[in-house]
């Protein structure tokens, strides 16, 4: 059960604004942590594309299981 | 959190749709051959999957997600108390549909247990105007659950008050030009269904056409409570589904445009509550056809806001679990024993770890016992991710903006929303998509510590697939948060008025500045 807020807000300051703007940097940081990793799986797949078949992209894989 | 929401690619390659006509790709060598003659099954009887059959496809494993439903949903307490547990507004609404009683009185006119196990199509269904011939419906087997007259009878019932429902909407004059937007037929089909772009006309029409479009609305909200899912579930695994698709589809587009016709009349902003009808038929639509029900309902909301609307779907779960109760039924059915789907090796530990905190105690001693030695697909994880997260959000442990934070219509420059979807779960989809993600690394790691050949080939390549699919869209989801926040971060800074949506778990006491207040505050649920 949860709410649903609708509404407009003066943040201009004050304590709401400086509490949601704390939650904003939480929500950035992991929204760009994860947009980091995101973008290196997806670098490291192309790369294990062009590997050649076998050990060495079996390997690459293996090894990003345990990055990830 | 169905899921679901999840328009997009993850929609695409994940929704239930092909699920039933994907299974006879499945079949394990020595399996049956295909379905018994005029048993309407066709491949879908008998399939079974070998043990050793690794990742070859991600259905194997929705499989197990369906059961675990059905398992859920047969007791009706036991999927309150489930869907209670997570916090699903929707599962309210949806409880009405929850499978009818094991055991039904026969009507007078039902054959004797012999005469239905020799004949289980005892009835003629007549479509009037979609097939003039009389046609004899095929139903899956005897056991579903029901007795076969009373079973065929609501299906009769079911399908002459959709037919007479429609006859009567197609002779009514176009209230508001609406009616026509989607054309019967294309739901369900990869088309993006375009309403009106032109804003909300509040007083558009007059206070009789007012009236009558509230009517049409409830009229079609009742037709749409009144339907059998068990029976229609049946009839679109029978012979008669492309009939009955299109009734549905008919259905479907009318029931949008009605609801679309009502709120504009009555200028009113959308609620959660007009949406769940449509979401019911979405879970049908999930497992039949070749959209995800989050796609419909995303490709519906997104209509909805075109037109200025705020509108919201929560796609999740228990918009599926109406859907697996039926089809659950219909997999024991065909002797599918979904032990059979889920033995191999995967990470049970992931499946234990999430499972047993997903639920409150006593369900999830359920759930343990049957995953136990078992293992999840990817997308079901997903979902039961999204079933965790709200639990945490629930019990007050997902303290990040609950998940929820969206900007609509305000004055934030450059600001669009892909979808309502997309903003309002967009951090729970962020966290699912990441946890999915990992899953799916995992498993290809699994993969190639399988000997080489076609089979790893053939699986890895899958994988891979889906794991660039699920990347990109993670990736997406995290890029428009970060620029969410920054305009959002801008606006603050500027001093600039912020509109927005918030949700807080039950009960969180939020800072209501006046005009907060003036434009309320809704709780969903009951």
């Amino acid at each position: 059960m949860f709410e649903l807020q609708v509404g407009k807000l003066q943040v201009a300051s004050g304590d709401e604004g400086r509490v949601l703007k704390e939650k904003l940097d939480g929500l950035e940081q992991l929204s760009l942590e994860r947009l980091q990793k995101w973008e290196a799986l997806l670098m490291s797949l192309d790369q294990i594309k062009q590997l050649p078949p076998a050990r060495e992209k079996a390997a690459k894989v293996i090894s990003l299981s345990r990055e990830f | 959190m169905s899921r679901g929401i999840h328009a997009g690619p993850r929609e695409l390659k994940s929704g239930y749709g092909w699920l039933l006509s994907g299974l006879g790709q499945d079949k394990a060598p020595g399996v049956p051959p295909e379905g018994l003659p005029g048993d309407g099954l066709g491949k879908h009887r008998a399939v079974r999957v070998h043990p050793a059959l690794p990742l070859k496809s991600v259905q194997v494993f929705k499989i197990y997600h369906i059961n675990l439903g059905h398992e859920i949903a047969r007791s009706s307490a036991a999927a309150a108390e489930f869907f209670g547990a997570c916090g699903n507004p929707l599962w309210s609404w949806l409880s009405p549909f929850r499978p009818a009683p094991r055991a039904r009185p026969p009507s007078r006119s039902a054959p004797s247990p012999p005469a239905r196990a020799a004949s289980t199509c005892p009835r003629r269904l007549h479509l009037p105007g979609l097939h003039p011939t009389p046609r004899r419906l095929h139903l899956p087997g005897p056991g579903i659950a029901r007795p076969a007259s009373a079973f065929s009878q609501a299906l009769s019932d079911g399908v002459t008050a959709l037919e007479q429902f429609l006859a009567a909407a197609r002779a009514r004059p176009a209230l508001s030009g609406n009616r026509a937007l989607i054309p019967p037929g294309t739901l369900g089909r990869s088309t993006l269904y375009e309403f009106s772009t032109a804003s909300p006309r509040a007083g558009w029409v007059s206070t009789a056409q007012k009236a009558q479009a509230k009517i049409e609305f409830e009229e079609a909200s009742l037709q749409l409570r009144a339907m059998d899912y068990d029976a229609w579930g049946a009839l679109l695994q029978s012979r008669e589904a492309p009939v009955a698709r299109q009734l549905l589809d008919e259905f479907v587009a009318l029931y949008i445009n009605t609801a679309s016709s009502f709120l504009e009349a009555w200028g009113i902003p959308p609620r959660i509550d007009l949406l769940s009808p449509v979401m019911g038929v979405a879970g049908l639509r999930i497992v039949l056809s070749p959209t995800s029900g989050g796609a419909l309902l995303s490709k519906f909301a997104t209509a909805m806001n075109r037109r200025g609307y705020q509108v919201l779907v929560d796609p999740g779960a228990a918009v599926h679990e109406r859907a697996m109760g039926w089809l659950s039924a219909e997999l024991r059915e065909i002797a599918i024993d979904p032990m059979d789907l889920l033995r191999a090796a995967y990470s049970r530990d992931e499946v234990i770890r999430l499972v047993s905190d997903l639920t409150d105690a006593s369900v999830s001693a359920r759930l343990l016992r049957q995953s136990t030695g078992t293992r999840l697909g990817e997308v079901s994880l997903h979902e039961l991710r999204h079933y965790r997260t709200d639990r945490k959000r629930r019990l007050g442990e997902w303290d990040l903006f609950q998940g929820e934070v969206s900007a609509r219509n305000g004055p934030i420059p450059g600001f669009a929303p892909r979808s309502a979807y997309s903003d309002y779960l967009s951090l729970d989809e962020l966290d699912a998509y990441f946890f999915e993600t990992r899953v799916l690394v995992r498993r290809l790691a699994r993969v190639f510590d399988l000997p080489e050949g076609a089979r790893r080939n053939e699986a890895a390549g899958s994988l891979f697939e889906d794991l660039e699919r699920t990347a990109r869209q993670g990736k997406y989801i995290a890029e428009h948060l970060c620029k969410f926040s920054g305009r959002v971060r801008q606006a603050i800074d500027g001093g600039t008025q912020v509109k927005f949506w918030f949700a807080y778990p039950g009960g969180k006491p939020a800072a209501r500045s006046k005009s907060e207040s003036s434009c309320g505050v809704r709780r969903l649920g009951v």
